[in-house]
């Protein structure tokens, strides 16, 4: 079983395959529900915009398991949400990364980073780094800044041929 | 017809249902993160991605706005 096995349903519901990603670094990341346009967002579309997308991609997939335990600061001055976030990288469609209903991806990608605490994922914004061979490299905390993440993605995209 | 576009955990959404239904006005509600097409209709009527976005005759209001909303509505 390898990343590239995954199929996955993009926002409009359609299949999209992971070996359509071959050859490019993935930051893979459960994402907040759609209200309120957080700091890590603003991370992440930095990130995206500062190595493009011919050699990496970001690919988003939101979750509400975490939703109930959401902090509401700075959110409530906007009266509305948004579908794809302000961003400009794939969202996918809506997924559960923990217990009996979660994603084979999401499964795969916990399996492959076990923490101390177990597996399952703690927070909005796990992120999960891939290399361009699929191979998944670490699962980096809710509270790593997308910015922090740089260094070692410019390390992997300058492996990729 | 008015049309509300929405999705399921949007608090702005539930609002907006909530308001509409207390001023007695009738609406379709169009869930767009199952209902494709319905989204598609959002992207095309609207030119955003944002909800909830209430549409009424080609003009419509997007959030959780009460002015906005009553002047669309009346």
């Amino acid at each position: 079983m390898n990343i590239y096995d995954f199929v996955v349903k993009n926002n409009m519901g359609k299949e999209v395959s992971l070996s359509e990603y071959k050859g490019k670094v993935l930051l893979i990341v459960n994402t907040a529900s759609k209200c309120g346009f957080t700091p890590q967002f603003a991370g992440l579309q930095k990130l995206y915009d500062n190595f493009g997308n011919e050699k990496f991609e970001i690919l988003a997939f939101p979750c509400n398991q975490f939703a109930n335990q959401e902090p509401k600061t700075d959110e409530e001055i906007k009266t509305f949400c948004t579908l794809n976030y302000g961003v400009t990288f794939p969202i996918f469609k809506k997924i559960e990364v923990n217990g009996q209903n979660a994603d084979p991806l999401f499964v795969y990608l916990r399996e492959k980073t076990p923490g101390l605490l177990g597996d399952a994922i703690k927070w909005n914004f796990t992120k999960f780094l891939i290399d361009s061979n699929g191979n998944v490299i670490k699962r980096y905390a809710p509270s790593t800044k997308p910015e922090s993440l740089e260094a070692k993605i410019k390390e992997l995209i300058d492996q990729v041929n | 017809m008015i049309k509300v576009y929405t999705v399921p955990d949007c608090p702005w959404c539930a609002k907006v249902k909530k308001y509409l239904d207390s001023i007695g006005v009738e609406y379709q509600n169009i869930d767009v993160e199952e209902d494709y097409e319905g989204r598609q209709e959002l992207i095309d009527v609207t030119k955003q991605e944002s909800i909830p976005a209430t549409v009424k005759d080609g003009k419509f209001v997007i959030g959780f706005e009460k002015e906005q909303l009553d002047d669309l509505v009346k």
